[in-house]
C-alpha cells in the first residue's frame, strides 16, 4: 500500500486527457479550425439589383425597390427576447405573437440576424432603430415589385424570396436569401435578370459586431429585359376578357413578336413576392395559376375547319368550287352527325364563312383520318412552339395508330367526322391556334414566337420561322374564306365588320367533357396585308359568339385609344 | 526529498508565468487589454500565495493532526453561514465576505476534509470497531460537509470531496472491502440523487450528453470551447491570436475555461507541456509522500496530490467535453484568489512534510 493507487489514477487520468486532446486537436483539428473560422469570418451578402422588365414602348413592368426589415441577433438578445418583443409590439402596434412566429420561422443560427418585421417604410425602420438602438438591426433588401399586378401575371411570372436551404450556409451564414424566378419570363430569363450577388467578408465578434474587413466582392447588376408586348394592347385584352376564363394572344405574323398574351383568371404578382395570402390561388378550382395560353389544350372546334379545307385543296380532293349540300345532318356509320343549320348547297368559301359541319364531314371522309393527321403535323399542331415561357404543352393529334395504342380500338368513320370539325380527340393550345392563323397570313411560315426582344442593347437571338410546303393559291382561298366569316351577310362573325379593320377569322364552338362549350375566335387582320394574328379562347363560354364579342371590345378599346 | 520540493516549486513558478500570460490574453479583446485591473489583482494574489506557501512550509505538519477537528468545525460553521447569508452570484451562494475580501468557504472545507481524513485513516492500530472508526465516521463527516457544499449549490466541489475520501481510503491500510460498501450504496441511491439536483444542474448533465439541446447557455460554452481547443491543432494560433478568445466567443475564459485559451493559442504541444508540468508536480508530491516520516504525513501528501489531480482532471475534462460542466477552476491557472491560496497552502504543507523527512 502507499502511493501506488493514486499514482496509477493520476497516470491514467492524464492519459485520458492527452488522448482526448490528441483526438480534438490533431485528428479533428482541421474540422474545428473550419468551425472557428466560420464563427468569426462572416459573409455579409450584398444583393444585386435584378434587371427591370419593360414592354416594347419602355413602359415599366417589373423592377426592384428597396425595402427595410427589422432583425435581431439571437445571441445578443438571448436573455431579453420576450421583453424586447413585448416592447416592440407596444411601440409599433404589432402582435407579439407575430414577432415570435417570424423569429421562429427565420431563425438560422445564434449569430445571424433574424428578420422579425418585414418590408417597413424607411421612416418606420429608422424610428424603431432609434428607439431600440443596438438591440435591433436594420436590413435593407431589394424586393421585386410589379406596377401591373394582374395584367401580365402569367407572362412575367414572379420572383420568390427564399432563405437558402444549403445546410452549412444556414448554420454559419448571415441569413442569406436568394431570389429566384418562379415562373414566366422571370424564370426563363433568370440568368440575364438576376445579376451577381456580391459579399463583404468580415470579421465579427460574438455579438455580431464587425471588427475587421477582409474583402469585398462587388455586385453585378442584372440586365434589363425589353419585351415585345405592348402594354396598351395587353391592358385592353385584359379588360375585354372580363370575367371569362381563357386566353388572349395576339402576335405579329411576320416576326413572331408576341404583342398580347393574357390568361384569365389572373393572380396578384406582388402577393406572390411576399408570399402573403396566396394560399387560396392554389386551391381555387378556376386554376388562376394555369397559363391557359400554353399550358392547357382544348379541342379547336370549327377553327380547325380552315386547316381541313387547306388539306383538301393541297391533296387535290377539292377545289374552291367543290360543292356539298347540307340538309342539317349526315348519316355516318350507325349515327347521324348534325349541323347547326340547314345550309343547303355550299362552296368552300361559304362553308368556311357559315361554318357548315356537313361540308367538312364530307371533305374529311374523303381525306381520311391519317391524311388529316399528316396536315396537322405539317402545321406542328402536335409540337410546342418554343415560345420563351416555361412549361409549354404540346397539342394532341390523333390518328389510327394512336387510337389503337391508347384505346385498343379501331378508328371509325364517326371519328373522322369529329376530327374534321375539330372535335373528338384533337386538342391544341390557344397559342398554337394563333400561330396557325399567322401561317395563313404570312404565306405558310410557322413562326417561332417570342416575348423578349432585347436584353438592354442586345437583340436576343431567336429561332427563325419554318416554312410549310403549301401553295400560296390555296392559302389565298383559306384567307378569303376567313374574310367572308366577317364580311359575308351570313358570316359567323358578322358583327366585327362595323370596325372596318379588314378582319379575317374563324369562329369555333367546341364541345368538351367539362361543362359548357368553349368559345374560339381566331384570325388575322388587316386582310390585305396582315399585321396581327390573334386567338381569343374562352373556356366554357357557351359559344363562339362570346369570343367574337371579346375581340370586338378589345379592338374598340384600341381604336378609342388610337393605338390602331 | 528536498530535490522533489524544488522541482515542485519551479514547476509552479512556470505555471504562474503561463497563467499570467493566458490571463493577459484572455482579458484582451480585438487587440486591446480590456481589464488591466484583474491582471494586476491576480499578480498580487500570486505574490501573496507564495508568501503563504513559505510561511506554511515552516509550520510542523503534525499540529494539523491535533487541529483536524477544529478545522472541521470551522469549515462546518463557514458553510452554514454561507448558506444562510452568503453572497449570491449567478444563482449560487458560494462566497463569504470577510473583512472586506471575498472567499469561498468550500475551498477551506476541502483542506479541512483532507486533514481530517488523513487523521482518521492514520490511526489504524488502535482499539475499537475499525469499521465504525475508519469507515462510517470519516464517511459521515465528509458526507455532511459535501452535502452543505452541494446545497450552495456546488456539485463539482461536493463531488471532489467525496472522491477525495476514496482516494485516501484506497491509499490507506483499511480493508478495501469496506470502501466498496459506500460505492455500492451510492450507486443504488443515484436515481434518487437525480431528483435533488437543481434544474440547471440537470440541464448541464443533459447538455453534456448532447450540447446541441441548448445552443447557447451550457451547450454553447461546450461547443465553443471544443471549437477553440480543436482549432489550436499542433502548435496553436499563437499568443494573443486565438480567434475564439480574441473575438469573445468563449465565455468564462479567464476563470474556469482558461485551459481553452491555452489550448487554442499554444495547441497540442502547449497543452501537453501544461500536463507534463502538472504531472511533475503531482509525481514529486507522491515521491515526498513515499519518503514521509509517518503515516499522517504520507496521507497528507497523497491527499494533496489527489485533490490537485481531481481539480485538474475535472477542469480539463470539461473544457474538452469529456466531462460535464461544473464550476471547477484550473489550479494555478484560472483567475481567482481562493483556489490559488488553497493550492499553495497544500503545497506549503507538502514542503513541510518534505523538509521533515529523514531521507
Amino acid at each position: 500500500m502507499g502511493t501506488r493507487f493514486i499514482t496509477r489514477l493520476i497516470i491514467s487520468g492524464f492519459m485520458v486527457l492527452i488522448s482526448a486532446l490528441f483526438y480534438t486537436q490533431i485528428i479533428k483539428g482541421s474540422f474545428y479550425l473550419e468551425k472557428a473560422r466560420n464563427n468569426y469570418i462572416k459573409i455579409v451578402p450584398l444583393y444585386a439589383r435584378r434587371g427591370s422588365i419593360y414592354d416594347r414602348n419602355h413602359v415599366l413592368l417589373a423592377a426592384d425597390r428597396p425595402t427595410f426589415n427589422i432583425a435581431v441577433i439571437p445571441y445578443q438578445i438571448r436573455n431579453e427576447k420576450d421583453e424586447l418583443f413585448s416592447e416592440l409590439s407596444l411601440f409599433f402596434q404589432i402582435k407579439e405573437e407575430t414577432l415570435h412566429r417570424k423569429y421562429r420561422k427565420n431563425f438560422l443560427n445564434v449569430f445571424s440576424p433574424v428578420d422579425i418585421m418585414i418590408d417597413l417604410k424607411k421612416e418606420d425602420a429608422l424610428k424603431i432603430k432609434n428607439r431600440f438602438k443596438d438591440r435591433v438591426v436594420i436590413r435593407a433588401l431589394p424586393r421585386r415589385s410589379y406596377p401591373f399586378a394582374r395584367e401580365f401575371s402569367h407572362v412575367l411570372g414572379y420572383v420568390k424570396e427564399e432563405q437558402m436551404s444549403y445546410k452549412d450556409i444556414k448554420e454559419y451564414g448571415y441569413s442569406p436569401f436568394e431570389r429566384v424566378g418562379k415562373s414566366g419570363l422571370e424564370i426563363f430569363y433568370d440568368s440575364y435578370l438576376k445579376g451577381e450577388d456580391g459579399a463583404d467578408l468580415v470579421e465579427v465578434d460574438s455579438r455580431g459586431r464587425i471588427v475587421g474587413y477582409l474583402g469585398t466582392k462587388d455586385t453585378v447588376k442584372g440586365r434589363d429585359l425589353f419585351l415585345t408586348l405592348d402594354s396598351r394592347m395587353q391592358q385592353a385584352a385584359y379588360q375585354a376578357m372580363g370575367d371569362w376564363r381563357g386566353a388572349f394572344i395576339c402576335l405579329d405574323p411576320d416576326s413572331g413578336e408576341v404583342l398580347t398574351f393574357v390568361s384569365k383568371p389572373s393572380f396578384d404578382l406582388n402577393a406572390f413576392v411576399s408570399g402573403k395570402g396566396v394560399g387560396t390561388y392554389f386551391i381555387d378550382k378556376n386554376k388562376p395559376l394555369l397559363n391557359r395560353g400554353i399550358q392547357s389544350r382544348y379541342p379547336p372546334g370549327s377553327v380547325f375547319k380552315t386547316l381541313l379545307a387547306l388539306a383538301g385543296l393541297e391533296e387535290k380532293i377539292a377545289v374552291p368550287s367543290t360543292t356539298y349540300t347540307c340538309t342539317g345532318g349526315v348519316k355516318i356509320g350507325g349515327g347521324v352527325f348534325r349541323c347547326l343549320h340547314n345550309h343547303g348547297s355550299l362552296n368552300m368559301y361559304q362553308a368556311i364563312a357559315r361554318s357548315c359541319n356537313v361540308y367538312f364531314y364530307n371533305l374529311g371522309l374523303k381525306l381520311k383520318a391519317d391524311r388529316i393527321a399528316k396536315w396537322c403535323r405539317r402545321f406542328h399542331l402536335d409540337k410546342i412552339s418554343g415560345i420563351d415561357l416555361p412549361y409549354e404543352k404540346a397539342g394532341l393529334v390523333p390518328d389510327r395508330a394512336w387510337k389503337k395504342k391508347k384505346y385498343k380500338a379501331g378508328w371509325y368513320g364517326g371519328d373522322t367526322a369529329n376530327f374534321s370539325i375539330g372535335q373528338g380527340y384533337l386538342e391544341i393550345t390557344p397559342l398554337r391556334a394563333a400561330l396557325l392563323m399567322a401561317a395563313y397570313a404570312n404565306g405558310g411560315s410557322l413562326l417561332h414566337p417570342y416575348l423578349a426582344g432585347f436584353v438592354e442593347e442586345d437583340k436576343i437571338p431567336h429561332l427563325g420561322s419554318v416554312p410549310v410546303n403549301v401553295s400560296e393559291t390555296n392559302l389565298k382561298v383559306i384567307r378569303r374564306g376567313m374574310r367572308q366569316v366577317v364580311s359575308d351577310e351570313q358570316g359567323t362573325a358578322r358583327i366585327l365588320e362595323q370596325l372596318h379593320l379588314g378582319l379575317a377569322g374563324k369562329t369555333g364552338t367546341a364541345q368538351n367533357g367539362r361543362g359548357k362549350n368553349h368559345g374560339w375566335f381566331s384570325g388575322f387582320f388587316p386582310y390585305d396585308r396582315p399585321e396581327y394574328a390573334f386567338c381569343v379562347f374562352l373556356e366554357n363560354a357557351g359559344s363562339s359568339y362570346q369570343a367574337v364579342k371579346v375581340l370586338n371590345d378589345f379592338l374598340s378599346i384600341l381604336k378609342q385609344d388610337k393605338v390602331l | 526529498m528536498k530535490r522533489s520540493c524544488l522541482i515542485i516549486l519551479v514547476c509552479v513558478f512556470i505555471l504562474n508565468v503561463l497563467s499570467l500570460m493566458a490571463l493577459y490574453s484572455s482579458l484582451h479583446q480585438a487587440g486591446e487589454l480590456k481589464n488591466i485591473e484583474m491582471f494586476k489583482r491576480q499578480i498580487i494574489w500570486v505574490g501573496l500565495s507564495w508568501a503563504l506557501l513559505l510561511a506554511v512550509a515552516f509550520i510542523n505538519y503534525r499540529i494539523y493532526f491535533d487541529l483536524s477537528y477544529i478545522f472541521y468545525a470551522v469549515a462546518f460553521i463557514f458553510l452554514l453561514v454561507v448558506i444562510f447569508s452568503g453572497r449570491e452570484i449567478m444563482g449560487a451562494k458560494r462566497w463569504l465576505s470577510l473583512g472586506g475580501f471575498q472567499f469561498q468557504p468550500s475551498e477551506f472545507a476541502k483542506i479541512a476534509i483532507l486533514i481530517l481524513l488523513a487523521r482518521c485513516f492514520t490511526r489504524v492500530n488502535e482499539a475499537g470497531n475499525v469499521f465504525v472508526q475508519k469507515m462510517l465516521l470519516p464517511f459521515a463527516l465528509v458526507g455532511i460537509l459535501s452535502f452543505l457544499i452541494f446545497k450552495q449549490p456546488d456539485l463539482g466541489t461536493a463531488m471532489i470531496c467525496m472522491f477525495l475520501f476514496f482516494c485516501l481510503g484506497f491509499s490507506s491500510r483499511i480493508k478495501k472491502f469496506y470502501l466498496f460498501l459506500p460505492i455500492i450504496a451510492g450507486l443504488l441511491l443515484l436515481p434518487l440523487g437525480w431528483h435533488t439536483l437543481k434544474d440547471y444542474q440537470k440541464k448541464r448533465l443533459m447538455v453534456f450528453m448532447n450540447p446541441n439541446i441548448e445552443p447557447w447557455g451550457a451547450g454553447y460554452t461546450i461547443i465553443q470551447s471544443k471549437i477553440a481547443i480543436g482549432s489550436g491543432r499542433y502548435a496553436g494560433k499563437g499568443f494573443l491570436s486565438g480567434t475564439q478568445n480574441q473575438f469573445n466567443f468563449l465565455p468564462e475564459r479567464h476563470t474556469d475555461f482558461i485551459f481553452t485559451v491555452i489550448a487554442e493559442e499554444w495547441g497540442f504541444l502547449g497543452s501537453l507541456f501544461l500536463i507534463i508540468l502538472y504531472y511533475l508536480i503531482l509525481s514529486n508530491i507522491l515521491a515526498i509522500a513515499g519518503g514521509a516520516n509517518d503515516e499522517f504525513g504520507r496521507l497528507l501528501c497523497i491527499g494533496a496530490a489527489s485533490l490537485l489531480f481531481l481539480h485538474i482532471f475535472i477542469n480539463m475534462g470539461m473544457t474538452i467535453g469529456i466531462l460535464p460542466v461544473v464550476g471547477i477552476p484550473l489550479l494555478f491557472m484560472s483567475y481567482g484568489g481562493t483556489h490559488i491560496v488553497m493550492s499553495f497552502l497544500l503545497l506549503g504543507i507538502v514542503c513541510n512534510v518534505s523538509g521533515q523527512s529523514r531521507i
